[in-house]
């Protein structure tokens, strides 16, 4: 059977499948006891603890035969939380005299504990409090009789399938083992979709009915790039297919000879490829794979599972870490784009009927001074320590950017005031997602230094598409001829403004190799991609000239459907290079 | 009861792999081993309690040991601490 999802994270895997169940909702389960049963449920709940331990010691034994320090490390550090005597006292407390079940115990004092430590200003310590929540799932798996599969350590290939991926199952994840990634839900810009682009794994989201059609075990294919799973795989398929995963293996090693070489066309044009990053450890990655820099650096990650804002130092620290692991080369650092799908409690922000219309990104950052403040001086201080330039998300007008860059100016005069070094030439720019933006880009190229076209939101915006529902996915599409206009207009529009001004893409739109020739045609200089497919975009790049790109960029816009978009683009690749989408 | 002041000098504070140290430590002692930081009680033997307690480097802390083994207790943890490096 054949299974149509979202295409999230490119790639091609065949392996068994693993079900990954959710954990019933503890509130769904027995909450209080009567009093003469309260030795009973310690009792279980003692059980309960030394169950968990004992799966605990199995995983750490594994990490210890298997040389890996830095997850012995965070699992032995687990066990110490399982036996915490504060762990031990909050859960017997809670059931001796207030007579909870030991699953609402031990589920309130982990979330308790969690609380505390994620309130504290501290990455570090925001990371133990993951790991609290982690042993209060396992010990509820226990106390509900639910079977939890450990994902950090798995013996064969596997793809996961579930309801949801989270991203904190998918950050806990054997990235050696799991080939691929199936969820009911999601979609290309869930943060489950660009943990997998990160980490290199083939993801098909959005896939529905798939749970209810497959048993665990079974083998599944799926490819990442056009978003289907399959099953039901023949055994000569199996071979055959398997081939070809290798095939597909020995084209990507191909790819990295690309890596020490510019992006320039066969006629010595060439284009800035960047990287999208959301943390330090991305930026290094990105500097090994030969990216000209960071298009497109996510701060909204620094805000998100906490409960209180990160401070300016340590907001300076980590975009000095990303700054610092680019060398020099330019540095992207887009101000936080909360709102719209991504929460933020301590920003307490209402429930809205429309949050991708709503109060989000720049529109929080211009009410709240002091947190758009803190980041812009964070920001301005790390540009001390190579070339960071800011970029203000969601502007949909002048007022906007003007409003933006005072406020960049006050920033920076109250470093000088203290006397605290930053980079004072620090450029600002703005993403391009809003179609007001897009079309008076003559105006707001003026008080720019650069445009990112944000081809997600310009899409969902331009044909009122709401990327996040499944049930119209396929309206959305970025070579609908609308869309596309509004792209050729805002390139065009920058590259008239000389002065060095510049438009790239830091959207899923520039990632894709379908759009490379198209959007090179259009005279677009800066590409910035997920670092998975950024040697594909590089291997196309490379291998055509700019006279053809701009010939396929007419041609293309000439036509008058999306669809007749994407098969002429699709034909107009040059057939060496059909190997490598 | 034996207590003893003492101040924290390693860089990461009593935090992440020092704070595993520590716990591990004070769990050999039978008496009860708490150190008075910003006008809370730490619980030593407990690592939650450690890494909600905030000590950093430059912090002054008083360990208490409170029990048969106290004053072995007490020497123990407090060298251990001081001789923390990372």
């Amino acid at each position: 059977m054949l299974f149509q999802g979202i295409a999230a994270a490119p790639g091609l895997a065949l392996a068994r499948c693993l079900i990954v169940q959710p954990l019933p909702e503890s509130n769904m389960m027995v909450q209080s006891i009567p009093r003469d049963q309260v030795d009973a449920e310690l009792d279980l709940f003692a059980q309960a603890v030394k169950s968990a331990s004992a799966q605990l010691e199995k995983i750490l034994d594994r990490a210890r035969q298997a040389g890996d320090e830095t997850k012995a490390d965070i699992i032995g550090a687990q066990a110490m939380l399982l036996t915490d005597p504060l762990l031990e006292e909050g859960v017997c407390e809670k059931v001796s005299t207030q007579f909870f079940s030991a699953i609402r115990a031990v589920k309130e004092t982990t979330d308790e504990q969690a609380d505390i430590l994620a309130g504290l200003d501290d990455p570090y310590l925001r990371e133990r409090a993951a790991d609290v929540k982690d042993i209060g799932n396992r010990i509820l798996a226990i106390l509900m009789g639910v079977q939890e599969i450990d994902l950090s350590f798995l013996e064969v290939d596997t793809i996961l399938v579930g309801r949801e991926i989270t991203p904190s199952q998918m950050a806990s994840l054997d990235a050696s083992k799991v080939k691929g990634i199936v969820a009911e839900i999601g979609g290309k810009t869930s943060h489950t979709a660009i943990l997998a682009n990160n980490m290199e794994i083939a993801a098909v989201l959005g896939c529905q009915g798939i749970l209810a059609s497959i048993q665990d075990g079974i083998p599944l294919l799926i490819d990442g790039t056009k978003g289907t799973v399959e099953t039901e795989i023949s055994a000569e398929r199996n071979i055959s297919l398997q081939q070809e995963v290798k095939r597909r293996k020995v084209i990507k090693e191909s790819l990295r000879e690309l890596i020490g070489c510019p992006a320039t066309t066969t006629d010595g044009f060439t284009v800035e490829l960047a990287a999208n990053v959301m943390d330090p450890d991305g930026a290094a990655k990105a500097d090994k794979l030969g990216a000209d820099g960071i298009g497109l650096y996510r701060t909204e990650f620094l805000f998100m599972d906490r409960t209180m804002a990160p401070s300016e130092q340590e907001q300076y620290e980590a975009y000095m870490k990303v700054v610092k692991a680019m060398k020099g080369k330019p540095v992207i650092i887009r101000t936080m784009d909360i709102g719209g799908d991504k929460e933020i409690a301590y920003l307490n922000l209402p429930k809205e009927e429309n949050p991708f219309l709503g109060y989000r990104a720049i529109r929080i950052c211009l009410q709240d001074k002091p947190l758009f403040m803190t980041q812009l001086r964070a920001i301005l201080r790390a540009g001390k320590h190579g070339k960071a330039l800011v970029m203000y998300p969601m502007i949909a007008s002048l007022e906007e950017l003007r409003e933006a860059n005072r406020i960049l100016q006050e920033a920076k005069a109250s470093l000088r005031a203290e006397g605290i070094p930053f980079d004072e030439n620090l450029a600002p720019g703005i993403m391009v997602e809003i179609p007001s933006a897009a079309v008076t880009a003559d105006l707001l190229i003026r008080e720019a230094a650069f445009f990112s076209i944000g081809s997600n939101d310009l899409t969902q915006y331009t044909l009122a598409v709401d990327r996040m529902n499944e049930r119209i996915s396929k309206l959305y599409n970025h070579f609908q001829p609308g869309v596309l206009r509004l792209i050729r207009s805002v390139v065009e529009t920058a590259n008239r403004a000389g002065g060095g001004k510049f438009a790239g893409m830091c959207g899923e739109m520039a990632s894709d190799p379908l759009a490379t020739l198209l959007l090179l045609g259009f005279g677009m200089t800066e590409f910035s991609v997920n670092p998975s497919s950024l040697l594909t975009i590089k291997k196309i790049i490379t291998s055509v000239d700019m006279a053809y790109a701009q010939e396929v960029a007419e041609k293309a816009m000439a036509l008058s459907t999306a669809e007749e978009i994407s098969a002429y683009l699709s034909a107009a690749l040059p057939p060496e290079l059909r190997d490598y989408l | 009861m034996v207590q003893k002041e003492i101040l924290v000098k390693n860089p990461t504070g009593l935090h992440a792999r020092p704070a595993s140290l520590l716990v591990a430590q004070a769990a050999k002692w039978k008496s009860k081993i708490t150190i008075l930081f910003n006008n809370k009680t730490i619980i030593a033997k407990s690592m939650l309690s450690l890494l909600g307690g905030g000590i950093r480097k430059g912090s002054q802390i008083v360990v208490v040991a409170d029990g048969e083994d106290e004053q072995d207790a007490l020497v123990a943890v407090c060298d251990l601490i001081e001789q923390f490096d990372e």
